[in-house]
C-alpha cells in the first residue's frame, strides 16, 4: 500500500498529465483541449509555489552562515535583506511588479546588475577565444575561420572597409550554421522525444528523489 | 550634466562594481553578487505570487473551486523538508514533470523534428548557381551532422563511410565557431549598452 501511494500514484499522475498534454496537440477533442488548458493554469500555479522552495533554501543556507558567523556572513544578511525588500515592496502594494515603488527598485538594482553581469562575460569569452581559436589541427581551423569572419562581420569598421565580411558572415549563418544546427536539432529532438516517452511510461524516475 | 536621480546613481554604482570582477575578484563585486541573488530570488517570489493570484485565486473567486487543487499541490511541495512525510512532495513534482514532459515532447516532435526535416527536404536546384550551392551545403551539413550522432552502429565512424561523420564534425565545428563569434559580439554590444548608460544617463557626457 505505502509503495503504491509513495511511488506508483505519482508515476500515474505523470503519465495521465503527460498524455493529455501530448494529445492536446494532436487532437481537436474539446474535452482534451479544455482539460489541458486547466492543467496548464494549474501548472503555472504549482510552479509559482515551487519558486518559494528556492527562497526557503536561501534562508536555510544563509541563515546557517549568519548563525555560525561563517565567511562573508554580513553579505549573507544583506542577501536575505534584499530578498525581503523585493518581496515586501512587491506584495505590500497589491500591484506586484506594476507599482512605481517596485519599478524603481527593479530599475535601480535588478536591471543594471542583471544586464552587467550577463554582458560582462564578454571579457572572459574574449580571453577564452584566445585559447580556443588557436589553430592546432584542421578541426580548430574550421572553428577559427567562421568565428573570425562572424566577429569581423559584426563590427562596423570591417564591413565598412571590406563589404565582403558582411556577406560572408550572412552566408555562414544561412548555410553552414543553418545546416549543421538542423542536424543537431533533429538529433536533440529525437533524444527529447525518447526521454519524454520514457518519463511518461515511468522508466525514468529520477524526479521522485530518494527512495 | 550629471544625473541627480538617486536611482540612476544606484544603477551606475552596481554597473561599475559588477564590472570590477573583470579585473579581479573583490569585495565590491561580492556585494553586487549577493545583492543580485537576493533581488532575483525576491523578484521570482513576487512574480510567483502574481501568477498564483492571476491563474489560481482569480479562478477560485470566479466560481471554479477546482483551482484549489494546484494551490494545495503547491503547498505540498514544502513537505520535502519533513523527515517523515517528505514523499508527499512527489505528487506536485510528478504533476509538473508530466506537464513539462508532455509539452517538450510535442514541441520536440513539431519544431525539432518535423519542421527541420521539412525545411531540409526541398529541391536542391535553385534559380541561381549560388542558391543551388547553398542548398547543397545545407543538405550535406544536416545529413552529415546527423550521422555524427549515430552511436548504435560503429561502422559509420570507421572505414569507407568514415568521411561522412567527419564532414559532419567539421560542419558542426564551423557552426560552433560562428555561434561563438556571434555570442561574443552580442555580449559586447550589450556591454556597450551599459557603457552608454554610464556616459549618457549617469554622467551626461553624451546625448
Amino acid at each position: 500500500m505505502s509503495e503504491v501511494v509513495r511511488k506508483y500514484i505519482p508515476l500515474l499522475i505523470t503519465f495521465i498529465v503527460g498524455v493529455i498534454a501530448v494529445l492536446d496537440f494532436y487532437t481537436t477533442v474539446p474535452a482534451i483541449r479544455g482539460t489541458f488548458t486547466v492543467l496548464k493554469n494549474w501548472g503555472i500555479v504549482v510552479t509559482a509555489f515551487a519558486l518559494g522552495v528556492g527562497a526557503v533554501n536561501l534562508f536555510r543556507v544563509h541563515g546557517k552562515r549568519i548563525a555560525e558567523r561563517g565567511e562573508l556572513w554580513p553579505l549573507s544578511g544583506w542577501l536575505l535583506f534584499m530578498l525581503i525588500v523585493f518581496v515586501v515592496v512587491g506584495l505590500s502594494t497589491g500591484k506586484f511588479d506594476a507599482s512605481w515603488q517596485y519599478k524603481w527598485i527593479y530599475n535601480a538594482i535588478m536591471l543594471p546588475l542583471g544586464a552587467t553581469m550577463y554582458s560582462s562575460l564578454c571579457f572572459y569569452m574574449a580571453m577564452g577565444a584566445y585559447k580556443v581559436l588557436r589553430i592546432r589541427n584542421i578541426d580548430s581551423l574550421f572553428l577559427f575561420l567562421t568565428a573570425i569572419f562572424v566577429v569581423f562581420g559584426n563590427t562596423p569598421i570591417f564591413p565598412a572597409a571590406f563589404p565582403g565580411f558582411f556577406y560572408t558572415r550572412e552566408w555562414i549563418f544561412k548555410t553552414i550554421i543553418s545546416g549543421a544546427y538542423r542536424g543537431i536539432r533533429i538529433g536533440v529532438g529525437i533524444g527529447a522525444v525518447v526521454l519524454g516517452i520514457r518519463t511518461i511510461l515511468g522508466l525514468e524516475r529520477g524526479y521522485l528523489g530518494r527512495a | 550634466m550629471v544625473s541627480t536621480d538617486v536611482g540612476v546613481w544606484i544603477a551606475a554604482f552596481f554597473t561599475i562594481v559588477a564590472t570590477s570582477y573583470a579585473f579581479r575578484d573583490n569585495i565590491f563585486f561580492r556585494f553586487a553578487e549577493y545583492t543580485f541573488i537576493g533581488a532575483a530570488a525576491g523578484h521570482a517570489i513576487v512574480m510567483g505570487a502574481k501568477n498564483v493570484v492571476l491563474y489560481g485565486w482569480t479562478h477560485i473567486v470566479g466560481g471554479e473551486p477546482s483551482y484549489w487543487i494546484p494551490i494545495i499541490l503547491g503547498i505540498l511541495i514544502y513537505t520535502r523538508y519533513h523527515p517523515q512525510y517528505y514523499w508527499i512532495y512527489r505528487y506536485p513534482i510528478a504533476f509538473l514533470v508530466g506537464i513539462g514532459v508532455g509539452i517538450s515532447i510535442r514541441g520536440a516532435i513539431h519544431a525539432d523534428f518535423v519542421k527541420q526535416i521539412a525545411a531540409t527536404a526541398k529541391p536542391l536546384i535553385a534559380t541561381t548557381p549560388l542558391g543551388t550551392l547553398n542548398n547543397i551545403i545545407v543538405f550535406v551539413g544536416t545529413i552529415t551532422a546527423l550521422t555524427h550522432f549515430i552511436f548504435t552502429y560503429e561502422g559509420i565512424h570507421r572505414g569507407a563511410a568514415g568521411w561522412i561523420p567527419r564532414i559532419g564534425r567539421w560542419m558542426m565545428l564551423a557552426a560552433f565557431g560562428g555561434a561563438f563569434g556571434n555570442t561574443i559580439m552580442t555580449r559586447f554590444s550589450m556591454y556597450q549598452g551599459r557603457i552608454i548608460f554610464l556616459l549618457r544617463d549617469w554622467l551626461g557626457i553624451i546625448h
